[in-house]
């Protein structure tokens, strides 16, 4: 639904396009040695585990939010060496759209009657666990130490509401920018701008109306909500911060002034803006009417099919505010459905997805970067040079908030009133105002 | 003299009709045509050259993905058997019930046409979650049965409302004249009056089964694995958020749009004889 | 064209079937279909109603509290829910104006006497016939500000949709939408008044024209007259279908831009499933079933359509 939790991309295969051979010495010795240099650490609690996370069988349901036929082939390849694993478990999947998650979701939590395992995103995990249908994890995660030991901290805690784990990460999202480097360099700009600033005047720069060109591909139709977000961290620092707004309004106003006037006043977006979803800005990034594109590393495959890496199109970190990195990177995971008859079989699923093996074969499948430590480490990542600035974004941008209604507020407050302000409707001042007031409501600030 | 007046009218008249016929055809058709023209294409052309007409490279790549890598012709299958039974219950129920609003007079009966009516009133943000436990509590969910009676349910209005109308312009003393010949008040509806509106049963078919056929929100709800699901659901987890398989998705719509238009056409030939009956017996 | 009513009135069997042994009769055809509506609407319709008049939030973690008439308080004053009545007006009215028409004129060109006219018909058909999906993305496709081959065609006719385009701009996207929504529905009507004008005895819809009648006169005093039950009936039944279902706005704008085309349906849906209040949400579309049932009420009595006699 938005653009950071997203969860289906095209992704065709990093093992295709990068480096397939050499990845393949890579992966089997860390998937392998991994688990075995963590066992003596997990040596401690190893009574624990089989009282509390029983070995499960049976039929396990899954829910996911996978309908690209890359993300159903990689995860075909999770779900066959799950089978290998685990032979006594019968797994049952059910994809359903992003649009229509919610509705499903509550309908099983209303009807009592849902999945075992279930996918969750970081921007959803607040409202999923208040409206009742997540199982807390608390005790089985405590009892699996693999959790905090094998992946990244951020993954971990992104997964967590209240202090407690709901799920486990199984994938991240990492942002970043896409830049045209040879219409960069056509305009003598030595490299990829560091800061919101640079990046305005460099989308100033690059932009001529009259040869159909533009500097930035600014997404402000379907999914642009995710940048909101994302840029009032920017001039604010977090937003929220446990559970309370800490989103000061002149900060905001600062933040939408910049968004809107990329539109208004500096007109360095494409004029169909505010109807320009995934597939116009991605288009019009391949297409060269865009010299700038804002996405995370799930498009890095798709645009490299257009574009050729290092000569038309390069990568780099995204820009920073006057705070923080306008981006943010976010886990996906998958947790279990409160009241699931089976949740040692979901378990058993949820745990195979949110270790290495899993993980590994999913990057090499689709692309996705996982969220245990040891996939960063893979020869599939490390091997290819364009992915170092996400390298780099994981260490910078580890936020994401986690706070009920979170995706209601951006969908409907963030991008309406941004698009009102774009469109002439309103000023941006007004639509800060909006969205600030908004932030506070939902988050009971006062 | 009449005879030579009315040719020429013919004529003139009819020239402008055909021309509105053309111009009607390319506002519908161009569309479909396009459609059509897309689901044979390359992925990477229509990307690359969205608007361009390009003839040397089409294929039937995106029908054979949709036919093998997909479920389609399971739930192709469902949908035929939920369409089929709504439509079965949806016309008997409906023309019963048109018929006894048409004939017969008592006090409620604005309230019942108004009971009907509601069904459709009701929005679908206030029937989804209910829906779905009564199905629950009636072991419904997942089954052609299931859907087939929601989308009864939900079709009967229109074709009460339809077939009521429809029987209101037949005149009752065709009726009444089976009746004295010995008819029974079901023969006489069967016999004499059901073929007289015929060109208006196909035509309520038509909605029926169009709005069985094509629904999304119910299917949705009601279905969760391809023993029941229908091929709008199919079709609607094609679109990935990211990324618009455009030959899969028009492939898809043109395969379902081959029983519609067979079916069809059946109907529409109902139609015309439903035409010569009327003309029959003034 | 004899009239059903008058018939009724004159001849005294008429009388005999539909009042003495009607009543039984009747209501034996009428209970099957409705024994099925009742089962599936009672029960969505109180739980609907009584959450209407509750405080129902999702993220509250508490069960439904009667509130009584607060949330209807809360909607007569929200901007959104005015803001929202006044598109979705905009959006019955408009749409049902120019399907009547455009599905009329088919109708009466379709009715034309030719060995291939059953070709035509289907044809004409067609995109009723296309699942609902794919024509909003086709669409959306076809009228895109960059890549649209309409945009393309039109420009070379001099009409410039290019730009801001249309689904960029909060100014024209709803009447975008309603164009589609034009081109999907309108031969629904078509269908329904074919039907019925083939339901008029061919020798009523030829003598006319033999007389020396023009066209336009005996369309308006022998088609039109004979054409006012379908005509109703059909258009109730799109009114209702444009207000509560906006399948394409759904599907193509999803109420922006900017709010744009925020239709009720859609604001309800919203309210529900994205903010999760199922309360509030409950209470606009209680108050549009009203609204709704409030007009056809109005308009069943204004033409009569239950009360023949």
């Amino acid at each position: 639904m938005d653009s950071n939790s997203v969860s289906r991309r095209k992704f065709i295969g990093v093992a295709g396009g990068v480096a397939a051979g050499a990845a393949i010495a890579g992966p089997a010795s860390a998937a392998t040695k991994k688990p075995a240099a963590k066992k003596p650490a997990a040596k401690k609690p190893a009574a624990k585990p089989a009282a509390v996370n029983k070995p499960g069988s049976g039929v396990v349901n899954y829910w996911n939010h996978f309908t690209s036929p890359v993300e159903r082939s990689g995860f075909e390849q999770v779900t066959d060496g799950f089978k290998k694993d685990f032979p006594a478990i019968d797994l049952k999947v059910e994809a359903i759209q992003n649009q229509d998650w919610m509705t499903k979701y509550i309908t099983a939590v209303q009807a009592k009657s849902g999945p075992d395992a279930i996918m969750v995103t970081a921007s959803r995990i607040a409202d999923m666990v208040r409206i009742g249908g997540l199982a807390s994890l608390q005790v089985r995660s405590d009892a699996w130490p693999t959790l905090k030991s094998n992946n990244a901290e951020g993954a971990v805690k992104g997964m967590q509401y209240l202090g407690q784990q709901y799920a486990l990460p199984c994938f991240i999202f990492i942002d970043w920018m896409y830049y045209r480097k040879d219409f960069f360099a056509a305009k003598g700009i030595k490299e990829a701008p560091k800061t919101l600033e640079e990046f305005r005047l460099a989308a100033i720069e690059l932009t001529d109306p009259s040869k159909g060109r533009y500097g930035f591909a600014l997404r402000g139709g379907s999914g642009g909500w995710g940048f909101m977000p994302k840029l009032m961290t920017a001039y604010n620092g977090p937003i929220v911060t446990n559970g309370k707004c800490t989103l000061e309004l002149d900060n905001a106003i600062d933040a939408l002034r910049f968004w809107v006037g990329l539109v208004t006043k500096d007109k360095v977006v494409p004029p169909s803006v505010l109807s320009n979803g995934y597939g116009q800005i991605m288009t019009s990034f391949k297409t060269g009417e865009t010299a700038m594109l804002w996405h995370h590393t799930g498009s890095f495959v798709e645009i490299g099919d257009a574009l050729k890496y290092g000569v038309e199109v390069a990568t780099a970190i995204q820009p920073k505010g006057p705070k923080l990195t306008a981006g943010l990177t976010s886990p996906l995971g998958n947790g279990i459905f409160k009241g699931s008859s089976n949740p040692d079989g979901a378990w058993d699923f949820i745990t195979y997805w949110g270790d290495t093996k899993a993980q590994l074969a999913f990057l090499k499948a689709t692309g996705y970067f996982g969220a245990a430590k040891p996939v960063f480490k893979d020869a599939a990542v490390t091997g290819q040079p364009a992915y170092a600035p996400a390298l780099q974004g994981l260490q910078e941008n580890w936020n994401d908030y986690t706070f009920p209604g979170y995706d209601n507020w951006m969908t409907n407050t963030c991008l309406p009133e941004f698009q009102k302000a774009a469109g002439g409707k309103q000023t941006p001042e007004q639509a800060a105002r909006a969205i600030w007031t908004e932030l506070r409501e939902v988050t009971g600030t006062n | 003299m009449i005879m030579k007046k009315t040719i020429k009218k013919f004529s003139l008249s009819s020239c402008f009709i055909n021309f509105g016929l053309i111009f009607l055809l390319v506002f519908a058709l161009f569309p479909i045509v396009w459609t059509i023209y897309t689901s044979f294409r390359v992925e990477m052309d229509i990307i690359k050259n969205p608007t361009g007409l390009n003839f040397s490279e089409l294929n039937f790549n995106a029908y054979r993905e949709v036919w093998t890598g997909t479920d389609f012709p399971v739930l192709i299958k469902n949908s035929l058997i939920t369409s089929f039974l709504t439509m079965v219950m949806s016309l008997t129920l409906g023309t019963l019930a048109g018929y006894s609003l048409s004939r017969s007079d008592f006090r409620a009966k604005e309230t019942v046409l108004l009971v009907y009516l509601l069904v459709r009133v009701i929005p679908g943000v206030l029937l989804l979650i209910p829906i779905f436990l009564l199905m629950q509590k009636f072991n419904l969910l997942d089954t052609h049965i299931g859907l087939a009676l929601a989308y009864t349910t939900f079709t009967l209005p229109a074709a009460v409302w339809l077939m009521k109308g429809f029987f209101d312009g037949l005149p009752i003393d065709l009726e009444n004249a089976a009746r004295v010949d010995g008819c029974s008040r079901m023969g006489a509806l069967w016999r004499v009056v059901l073929p007289l509106v015929l060109p208006g049963i196909a035509a309520t078919a038509t909605l029926v089964a169009i709005e069985a056929w094509n629904d999304v929100l119910f299917a949705l709800m009601i279905t969760s694995s391809t023993d029941a699901r229908t091929w709008p659901v199919g079709m609607k987890l094609l679109i990935g958020e990211f990324q618009l398989p455009w030959g899969q998705l028009t492939a898809t719509a043109v395969l379902s749009l081959i029983p519609v238009v067979i079916g069809f056409s059946f109907a529409g030939r109902r139609m015309v004889a439903g035409l010569t009956a009327g003309g029959v017996k003034e | 064209m004899r009239s059903t009513f008058a018939d009724r009135r004159v001849n005294p069997l008429a009388k005999y079937f539909s009042i003495l042994e009607g009543k039984a009769f009747a209501w034996i055809l009428l209970i099957p279909s409705l024994t099925l509506v009742s089962f599936f609407i009672v029960y969505p319709l109180y739980r609907g109603i009584r959450l209407s008049f509750s405080e129902y939030k999702l993220l509250d973690g508490k069960n439904p509290e009667f509130n009584s008439l607060d949330n209807y308080f809360i909607l007569f004053r929200d901007p959104d829910v005015l803001n929202a009545t006044r598109i979705t007006f905009t959006y019955t009215v408009i749409g049902l104006i120019s399907q009547v028409l455009l599905g009329m004129a088919a109708a009466l060109l379709l009715t034309k006497k030719s060995k291939y006219i059953w070709i035509a018909r289907i044809a004409i058909m067609l995109p009723w016939f296309m699942p609902p999906v794919v024509t909003a993305y086709m669409w959306r496709f076809m009228l895109d500000a960059k890549v649209g081959i309409y945009t393309l065609l039109l420009s070379h006719i001099g009409i410039d949709i290019g730009g801001i385009g249309i689904w960029g701009d909060p100014d024209r996207a709803l009447y975008g939408v309603l164009f589609v929504e034009l081109w999907r529905s309108y031969p629904f009507f078509t269908l329904f008044i074919l039907a019925g004008i083939q339901a008029i005895p061919v020798e009523l819809r030829e003598s006319t024209a033999l007389d020396g009648a023009n066209a336009f006169q005996h369309f308006r005093y022998i088609t039109l007259p004979l054409l006012k039950p379908v005509l109703f009936v059909s258009t109730v039944l799109e009114a209702i279908k444009l207000i509560n279902s906006p399948t394409l706005v759904l599907l193509m704008t999803e109420g922006g831009p900017a709010d744009s085309t925020m239709v009720l349906p859609l604001l309800a849906f919203k309210k529900a499933y994205q903010a999760f209040d199922f309360g509030y949400s409950s209470t606009i579309s209680v108050a549009v079933l009203v609204a709704i049932s409030g007009f056809a009420i109005v308009y069943i009595r204004a033409v009569g359509f239950g009360r023949e006699k």
